[in-house]
């Protein structure tokens, strides 16, 4: 299972061509094969639905996530979230490297599901190398 | 809200009545599409896996990537608080 994080969606919709529009197509292209549907944490869902400026924007939003598994946001995940920004929070890097509280409750997510995490921020690189992560090129949000 | 997680399945959402009424009030006095969201995420994983509902929902979310949205949306989206 791939999930999506918020930075990929927010990528593929900013850009008509580049990898996070490539990735998110191939992906739901591959469902429609009949492959296993995407995935975001639950966490995006809330981020990509605050971003709606209108009735229309909120309709494509909910269209644009609905095909995809909601991964449920729970104590296990909130605890694995948390050792995850521990171990982040422990490399000496600067501040604004260090992922925030949303971006270690996505990570949390996916990895107590065993999945690969996509995302298009350089600051999941903070987490340490147990999580599956694929960052994609050319886009840091 | 109860959630329930059916044989198989990763993850559902499932809302009582009460709780799909209050969240269209809340969705009416913000004005924005949340109860078609919410009628949407009520689908059980194993029902996304009925082809007819699979096919509709991927090609929804095609389109949707398609026709794209606001700058102001955009806007929104890449300027969201981090914490």
């Amino acid at each position: 299972m791939r999930v999506f994080d918020t930075s990929v969606l927010l990528g593929a919709l900013e850009r008509r061509e580049g990898p996070a529009r490539r990735a998110l197509l191939d992906d739901l292209r591959r469902a429609e094969a009949g492959g296993d549907l995407p995935a975001v944490s639950a966490v995006t869902v809330g981020e990509v639905l605050r971003g709606a400026a209108s009735e229309q924007d909120a309709g494509r939003l909910a269209a644009l996530l609905a095909p995809f598994q909601v991964l449920d946001l729970g104590p296990e995940e909130a605890t694995v979230a948390g050792a995850l920004g521990a171990a982040a929070d422990a490399r000496t890097l600067p501040r604004k490297r260090r992922p925030g509280s949303a971006d270690a409750l996505i990570a949390g997510t996916a990895a107590l599901h065993g999945a690969e995490l996509v995302t298009c921020d350089m600051e999941f690189a903070a987490f340490p190398d147990s999580l599956r992560l694929t960052i994609l090129p050319g886009a840091d949000h | 809200m109860k959630r329930s997680k059916p044989k198989g399945a990763r993850v559902a959402f499932r809302l009582t009545g009460s709780d799909l009424e209050r969240v269209e009030r809340a969705a009416k006095a913000s004005k924005l599409a949340v109860a078609t969201w919410v009628r949407r995420e009520v689908l059980t994983a194993a029902e996304r896996q009925d082809p007819e509902v699979r096919r509709r929902l991927l090609t929804g979310a095609l389109a949707a990537l398609d026709e794209g949205v606001s700058r102001e949306t955009l806007r929104r989206l890449r300027e969201a608080p981090k914490e």
